[in-house]
């Protein structure tokens, strides 16, 4: 489950069902506070896991050396299971966007990132997993469809996928692929965990919102995920419109029911 | 077809979605290039209003994070105010950091020379405590000392005490020279004006002169040891030093 911050109090007062917790890495880089205390708290109890946001891995961009610092500080501190971000970039010109932007799917691209996968993994001294984005748009000059390109990525730099299985569904609807073949065409054994997550449906479009229930399809889409790739550690996000613990307890639940299924 | 070099990509596609007056309007600075070569579209959304869908989201994403960090700010100014103030802002100062939550960090010098100052005096000080308050939030913790510690030096030691400030404190002057003093205890946020003589009183402690400089320079030893009474139970000094 993601750790929010409206859920401190009765994470820190209550037991739950939860097996990991899976933070927003950037939300805790800082020196001190209550998040960081609430963390170290709860890291005594759970396992955690490392989500960024702001890695910009497919920029053209320098490498910001400093970011890295404080997130591999942050890796020290609390021991993450994995460090994750996402496969797109976020800025230019040394300004950010704070949003997931699409990378072109080409070869310049392909060997743009994982030159900056390398140097990152290098700094970090581990391996790090990254996580397909929903986009909204695609550039007229791409040579290989998205999965192909997360596949090479993947394989060539030598690092994990955070496979999210409604941000497939999402880009699915807006550019109009199948979803079935992008999960047939990821390499499972690279593949350590899964997200699932609500969207909005803006009628000419999906958008990724994290602030809805799964819908029905992106359920069968995990079941299908998990039975063609297999089980893996699954994260339900809500990052807006976050609902009572239990609500998402509940959610937790009914994936754990898909992979008795699928098992 | 001509090359679209990453970079380019980057570029082009930076500069639309970031554009003031949207992406029909950003695509002026690029005569040079026809949007369809480069982006996809369909008959449902041409590639311009998928294009705007990012502008929305960078816009609105970046604006809700900075009201979050000046709440009073937007009470005092209202939506329509804020919406053209973050349209300005982002023009002037795009964010330069990887973390959200720091945007908003010139908003207080921005408002400064905005012409909403002109029609509200107080804004750079309202939005120079709430952002120096959501610093503190944040700030390094540290160990305190107790009235208790105080107490066991030998009162002949006091006069060369001096003290150490915890990092999540913060003196701040206002535009009409008032003194602020902001400190977090048990991760709760306080600010509270100060006298003259007391921020006086807390320049030289902070700058480790010891406690006769402190009060010879106020001129009143007993007030000066109530400041220090004080500042130790609010949990502003993390060391005492000999
Ligand atoms: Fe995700």
């Amino acid at each position: 489950m993601g750790l929010r911050p409206p859920h401190y109090s009765h994470l820190l007062e209550n037991k739950t069902q939860v097996d990991w917790f899976e933070i927003i890495s950037e939300n805790y880089m800082m020196e001190g506070g209550r998040p960081l205390a609430v963390l170290d708290k709860l890291r005594e109890k759970y396992p955690i896991v490392m989500h960024g946001v702001s890695l910009s891995i497919g920029s053209t961009d320098k490498i910001d050396f400093d970011y890295l610092k404080k997130l591999r500080r942050l890796a020290e501190r609390i021991q993450p299971a994995w460090i994750t971000d996402h496969l797109c970039w976020t800025g230019f010109g040394g300004h950010n966007a704070h949003d997931l932007l699409p990378l072109p799917y080409t070869e310049e691209a392909v060997a743009n990132t994982v030159e900056r996968i390398e140097k990152v993994q290098d700094f970090l001294g581990r391996s790090i997993g990254l996580e397909n984005v929903s986009s909204y748009i695609e550039y007229r000059h791409a040579t290989m469809p998205e999965w192909e390109f997360l596949t090479e990525v993947a394989n060539r730099a030598d690092c994990g996928i955070l496979l999210d299985v409604n941000n497939i569904y999402v880009s699915s609807v807006n550019h109009r692929f199948d979803p079935s073949t992008y999960i047939q065409n990821v390499p499972a054994d690279r593949v350590w965990q899964y997200h699932l997550a609500g969207h909005s449906d803006y009628g000419d479009y999906l958008l990724d919102t994290h602030d809805h229930p799964i819908i029905d399809p992106v359920w069968k889409l995990y079941h299908e995920t998990i039975r063609t790739i297999g089980l893996r550690s699954t994260l339900i996000e809500w990052d807006d419109h976050i609902p009572e613990f239990s609500v998402l307890e509940a959610e937790a639940e009914q994936a754990r029911g898909y992979a008795k299924t699928a098992a | 077809m001509q090359k679209q070099p990453l970079k380019k990509v980057h570029e082009i596609f930076w500069k639309l979605i970031t554009a003031p007056e949207g992406v029909e309007e950003g695509l002026r600075q690029f005569p040079e290039i026809q949007i369809e070569d480069w982006f996809k579209g369909d008959e449902k959304l041409s590639p311009t209003r998928r294009l705007n869908i990012y502008a929305n989201m960078y816009f609105w994403r970046i604006h809700d994070a900075i009201k979050e960090d000046y709440p009073e700010v937007f009470e005092k100014i209202g939506e329509k105010n804020w919406n053209n103030l973050m349209t300005d802002y982002l023009l002037r100062h795009p964010s330069d950091t990887p973390y959200l939550q720091y945007v908003g960090k010139y908003l207080p010098i921005f408002l400064k020379e905005s012409p909403l100052s002109q029609k509200w005096p107080e804004l750079y000080d309202l939005a120079l405590l709430e952002w120096e308050k959501a610093m503190l939030f944040e700030a390094k913790e540290a160990s305190t000392i107790s009235i208790e510690d105080l107490q066991k030096i030998d009162i002949a030691k006091w006069p060369h005490l001096r003290f150490e400030f915890v990092p999540a404190f913060k003196l701040i002057e206002t535009s009409k020279k008032d003194c602020i003093r902001i400190w977090r205890k048990d991760h709760a946020v306080f600010h509270k004006i100060i006298s003259k003589e007391e921020s006086v009183a807390l320049n030289e402690a902070l700058a480790k002169k010891p406690f006769s400089d402190i009060c010879e320079k106020i001129g009143d030893a007993e007030k000066a040891a109530r400041f220090l009474a004080d500042w130790v139970e609010g949990g502003l000094i993390q060391k005492m030093l000999l």
